[in-house]
């Protein structure tokens, strides 16, 4: 299984790199970033675009503020 | 050891199979559970018999002793999951000169009861049933609701009754096995009263099972039901709608009347938002809760036309017997209720389901926050199965693709998109997840050093898990058991991957299929077995073929491989026509001749590069991909989708690479995404990445969309398959076949049999005779009556007529609604039946009028089939959407020489009064297709089919006025017959409707409709309705009453057994000699087979 490994290490490390460009350069990655170092995540664009996908998991906050209600 | 158990597992399928193909009456169950036992004590005793004697059993025996109790097994167990059986209770006959009741088994519980005659009577028998009825009566909490114990018991007070049946006569005239319900339910029969009858009687007592399936009116109609039950899976939640799946275990068929206990099948029942406690319902957690719903049952309808999709066996398969809408009036109580045991929180479900539901929705919130949608939503889809996220998304970045003239332009759908470009398959979760995520958690625990004996248990239970997150589906459990069987004879009998998949794929059919045998017929189970198989048994035969391969013949594989796809996508039409093939097959030939002629002279384009140069994985890559087209997606792809996805074989080479690496990406990421402060940063970098790769699958597939076609293909029969997968088993095995071949010629053959060319000529001689039974099939069995098959497309109309000699007509092709997409009569009805028939070449496509009811579809059969001639009406207007679309097919398949290769050429021509478009003689019989009249104001052209004897007139569109401007100004013998089809799908609007619409239809009647049934005389009339919502909109409820009028008004001067509708009797086929006609309709067949049996609704269960 010494393929499988090398294939995650490799996976990863690209990931990683582009994914550190991607944060850097696109503007809803920074802002979600920026929306996470200030905790407040609803504020995340990348949050804010799925909305309306799968409403009904919400954020960790909000989910405690539905089942106190 | 190994091929006993595999063998094992292949005669119960083939069991299986041999009880869905020949059905025993269900009255021979038992006998068949016994005969199952017998020969399962039979193998026992095989296996024990070591043990005690010496003597070793025959190989035969043993073969024999093995195989019967798996058939045995197969066949009964299919036999009784597709059977809800009666129980028999007594029976009355004839003893000491007087008729007496004799019973054999009491109720076990309240029960609905039914006598049946076992033979003819002589004379009216009347029965009274006498007994006890225990009235279940739920216990209800404060406010109204049934409560439940701590242990999750429904509560219950029993109400004890004295109960006796209304009188129940059985006629004497009645044929033996009719069925007379009681109406009132009995906890215990005392007595049977017979009040007069016969001299003789043969009548048996039974008990209707009280299967959920038994409380639900099939088709339209529904029953309003108060079940009491729980939630058993995860609900499906849409933007729109929840789904919910609820065992019932308590039914209530009236509000008067008892709860029944159920006793197997679940429903669905679907909510609103806005409803009462909707949020608490879509959510993960209201998986296991318990609740009383209220609301109406009904079960789904079979397919309408021949070749549907059957969504009644799609959900009974998946042991789902009916859907309930709820309704909630403002202010009113809520349609379904969460219920609780006694102070405590609402029940939950099984421990690791709730677990892995709860994984999942964190997931689900690490995606969310580290990935923009869609790709969220493509990355939920491909990791935790949440394919529903994308179900109406449609492709967001525009401009990047190119665009495909003549392509289906409405819909473009994520999904759809994915379907069209082959890669659906991604969204099933199917092998290819399951490999991959034990691929990455394999190498993850190597990197960490871990022993793989300590490895491989924590896999499988991380698979396990992965089953449930998405959803537990026959492909998902197949992969799981194969990998999680592969791993444990890797890890503990150090077994390689071939030894373990020929003995996981059976195993994992054979669990699966004990599980529910049903899914025998379900696509994804066959897909998924499909797709294992061809990879295990056609990637090395591929892989050898294309190994030989080498230099210039390499080059020429290459080309004839880029000529085929470049005219497959340039042409499609050319790419199944002779004209196309044959001169492909000379060229290719010559260019492997050429290739072989150059290597000869020494002159080499590219060296001595060969297939074998590629890099094995990739290489036998390429040759997986070429098993799994012929293995699987060219065959099962026209059979369940009738459409093949051309896009597929070349998207696959980049779409499965890139899946491996979104899927691990999105697990990691996801994982990671949990441990607390550092956890999402680094899950945001790692989806940061992954978003680009999800983008670029997204990309891959829309331009493969654009690019390829997604044509429809003629469905093959079951024996043309049989006959397939034969060939493919001798591609596969052509050596050993071969060598046997020989070696038989040669020992035992006859003389002239001798040596390789006697080898030969029985080679071929099989080929041949396994095209036989080809021969046999309905299509090349076209009889010469003229057949008119009149479609249920809703609110709408689309009539094939196929004529003695051989001509086939389209007239109309049903609505379209682009506005969501989902409506297409064309793509979702006429093209799959089309394609069931085997039909993709029309002599003639008539749109008889420009309503977008008949014309919306035409443009859309014109894409996909060849058409000779296309009829429109006169002056169509070009301001009419559906006739700019028609006429832009029509300006691309101009007389062009290419068309014209390809037989893709439709000539334009515009309907005339009087026209005959075409005329036959068969046997002396004339047919006669012509157009007999064109109404000015609405352009509907009313056609006229005669044949000998037989005649029948389609007025399409006409309005009153210009009904009775046809009926006035045409002599009757113009347009007599023998069958109408109702003009205007008998719901035109008359004038002065909206203030006196009773009484304006009557005049319509009266003044339109009354001379023309005068002038016509037919025996027959069909109305072409459906909801007419979609087509109609804010007019749809008046057209629905003045239907109503209508078909009242056409039931009355025919008789209500003449007045055909394709919304409750679906298609209707009508067949002719010319000197007769026969008229049947497909709820009659469903009818004829059973699948409209209907005995709760004659009920009237009260205490």
């Amino acid at each position: 299984m010494e393929r499988g490994a090398k294939a995650v290490v490799v996976i990863l490390a690209v990931a990683v790199i582009l994914g550190t460009l991607i944060m850097i350069f696109n503007p809803a990655y920074r802002g979600a970033f920026a929306a996470h170092l200030k905790s407040t995540p609803e504020d995340s664009p990348i949050w804010k675009s799925n909305t309306d996908y799968y409403p009904n998991v919400g954020l960790e906050k909000q989910e405690e503020d539905s089942r106190a209600k | 050891m190994q091929s006993r158990v595999i063998l094992f597992c292949y005669a119960y399928i083939v069991g299986i199979v041999l009880a869905k193909v020949l059905r025993v009456d269900p009255a021979y169950i038992p006998i068949l559970n016994s005969m199952t036992g017998l020969a399962g004590l039979l193998f026992i005793g095989y296996l024990i018999r070591p043990f005690f004697s010496r003597k070793s059993t025959s190989a035969s025996l043993a073969m024999v002793l093995l195989i019967l109790p798996a058939l045995f097994l197969g066949y009964s167990r299919y036999t009784s999951e597709n059977t809800v059986e009666d129980t028999r209770l007594g029976v009355i006959q004839m003893r000491e000169g007087l008729l007496s009741y004799v019973p054999e088994v009491s109720l076990p519980d309240t029960s609905r009861i039914r006598f049946r005659s076992l033979a003819a009577l002589d004379d009216d028998l009347r029965i009274v049933v006498k007994g006890e009825l225990d009235a279940r009566v739920p216990v209800l909490s404060a406010d109204g609701v049934p409560q439940i114990d701590e242990a999750g018991r429904w509560k219950f007070r029993l109400v004890r009754l004295e109960q006796e049946s209304q009188v129940i006569t059985l006629a004497k005239n009645d044929a033996p096995g009719t069925d007379y319900l009681v109406p009132q339910p009995f906890t215990r029969v005392k007595k049977i009263e017979i009040l007069g009858g016969p001299s003789s009687a043969n009548v048996a007592l039974y008990r209707v099972s009280n299967h959920i399936a038994s409380f639900i009116r099939p088709g339209r109609d529904s029953t309003p039901l108060t079940i009491l039950g729980r939630i058993t899976a995860d609900p499906v939640v849409f933007d729109f709608k929840t789904v919910l799946s609820i065992t019932p275990l308590y039914v209530q068929y009236r509000t008067d009347g008892p709860f029944y206990r159920v006793e197997g099948g679940e429903v669905r029942a679907t909510l609103k938002p806005g409803m009462s406690g909707y949020d608490r319902f879509a959510r993960s957690d209201a998986y296991g809760y318990d609740v009383v719903v209220h609301g109406s049952a009904s079960s789904a309808r079979p397919a309408p036309n021949p070749g549907g999709f059957d969504q009644r066996e799609f959900l009974r398969n998946h042991n789902v017997y009916g859907s309930i809408s709820l309704f909630e009036a403002p202010g009113g109580p809520a349609p379904i209720d969460i219920v609780s045991p006694p102070q405590g929180a609402p029940r939950s479900g099984i421990p690791l389901v709730e677990f892995s539901l709860n994984l999942r929705d964190r997931m689900l919130r690490v995606f969310k926050m580290t990935m923009p949608y869609p790709q969220s939503a493509f990355l939920g889809a491909v990791t935790l199965g949440l394919r529903y996220g994308l179900q109406s998304t449609v492709y967001p970045w525009r401009g990047f693709g190119f665009s495909r003239a003549g392509q289906d332009s409405a819909p473009n759908l994520i999904t759809d998109e994915f379907r069209y470009a082959g890669v659906n398959h991604v969204l099933a979760v199917s092998g290819l997840h399951v490999t991959i995520i034990t691929v990455m958690f394999m190498g993850i625990f190597s990197l960490m050093r871990i022993s793989r004996r300590v490895y491989v248990p924590a896999i499988i239970l991380i698979l396990i898990v992965f089953a449930i997150i998405t959803g537990a589906r026959p492909s998902t459990l197949r992969a799981v058991i194969m990998n999680s069987l592969f791993l444990l004879t890797w890890a503990y009998l150090d077994q390689g991957l071939r030894s373990s998949a020929l003995l996981g794929v059976p195993v994992a059919a054979f669990l699966i299929l004990l599980q529910n045998p049903m899914m025998i017929v379900d696509a994804s189970f066959t897909l998924s077995f499909g797709a294992i198989l061809s990879l295990a048994l056609l990637t090395d035969p591929f892989y050898e073929i294309l190994s030989r391969l080498k230099g210039n013949s390499f080059l020429a594989f290459i080309m004839v491989v880029t000529i085929a796809t470049g005219v497959g996508i340039y042409r499609w039409s050319l790419l199944v026509t002779p004209a196309f093939w044959i001169p492909f097959v000379l060229l290719s030939a010559l260019l492997f001749a050429a290739a072989r002629r150059l290597t000869d002279k020494g002159v080499r384009f590219f060296g001595h590069i060969s297939y074998s140069d590629v890099p094995a994985s990739a290489g036998a890559f390429v040759a997986a991909q070429f098993g799994i087209q012929i293995g699987m997606m060219l065959p099962l792809s026209a059979y369940y989708f009738s459409r093949w996805p051309f896009a597929g074989a070349y998207a696959n080479l980049i779409a499965i690479p890139l899946i491996g690496v979104v899927v691990q990406l999105g697990v990691m990421a996801g994982l990671i995404g949990f441990i607390p402060v550092i956890g999402l940063p680094i899950a945001l970098v790692l989806n940061a990445s992954n978003a680009v790769f999800s983008a670029f699958f997204l990309w891959i597939s829309h331009v493969c969309t654009e690019i390829f076609p997604y044509p429809f293909v003629s469905r093959p029969s079951i024996t043309f398959l049989i006959v397939y997968y034969i060939w493919c088993a001798a591609f596969i095995w052509h050596k050993p076949l071969w060598s046997g071949v020989r070696q038989w010629c040669e020992v035992k053959g006859p003389r002239r049999l001798k040596g390789p060319k006697g080898a030969t000529v029985i080679v071929v001689a099989a080929a041949l005779l396994s095209l036989a039974p080809l021969a046999f099939t309905p299509s090349a069995q076209r009889d010469k009556d003229l057949k008119i098959t009149v479609l249920s497309v809703g609110y709408g109309s689309s009539i094939l007529i196929e004529t003695p000699a051989g001509k086939n007509v389209l007239v109309d092709a049903g609505f379209v609604e682009e506005v969501r997409g989902r409506h297409n009569s064309a793509l979702r009805t006429v093209l799959p039946f089309l394609s069931y028939r085997g039909i993709r070449h029309f002599d003639y496509l008539v749109l008889t009028s420009p309503r977008p009811e008949r014309a919306a579809g035409i443009s859309y059969i014109l894409k996909h089939c060849r058409v000779d001639q296309c009829v429109l009406p006169p002056g169509s207007d070009q301001e009419n959407k559906w006739i700019r679309a028609i006429h832009a097919v029509l300006d691309a398949r101009n007389p062009s020489l290419m068309n014209r290769w390809a037989r893709w050429d439709t000539e334009s021509i515009q309907a005339e009064p009087g026209q005959v478009l075409f005329e036959e003689e068969i046997g002396g019989k004339k047919l006669k297709f012509e157009v007999v009249e064109i109404a000015p104001d609405s352009g509907s052209v009313v056609l006229r089919v005669v044949y000998g004897n037989f005649a029948i007139l389609l007025p399409s569109d006409l309005d009153y006025s210009e009904v009775t401007a046809m009926t006035e100004g045409l002599d009757p013998g113009r347009i007599a017959a023998d069958i109408l089809i109702v003009p205007a799908h008998g719901a035109a609007l008359p004038e002065h409707y909206r203030t006196d619409l009773k009484g304006s239809v009557a005049r319509a009647m009266s003044t339109s409709f009354d001379p023309l049934l005068k002038a016509v005389s037919p025996e027959w009339s069909i109305f072409e309705f459906g909801n007419p919502r979609p087509a109609l909109g804010h007019t749809s409820r008046d057209a629905l009453k003045v239907f109503e009028h209508t078909a009242a008004f056409f039931s009355d001067r025919l008789g209500e057994g003449r007045c055909l509708n394709t919304d409750s009797d679906m298609a209707v086929f009508i067949s002719s000699d010319g000197a007769s006609y026969e008229v049947s309709t497909m709820a009659e067949r469903y009818r004829e087979a059973g699948v409209f049996a209907d005995e709760v609704a004659v009920l009237e269960v009260g205490f």
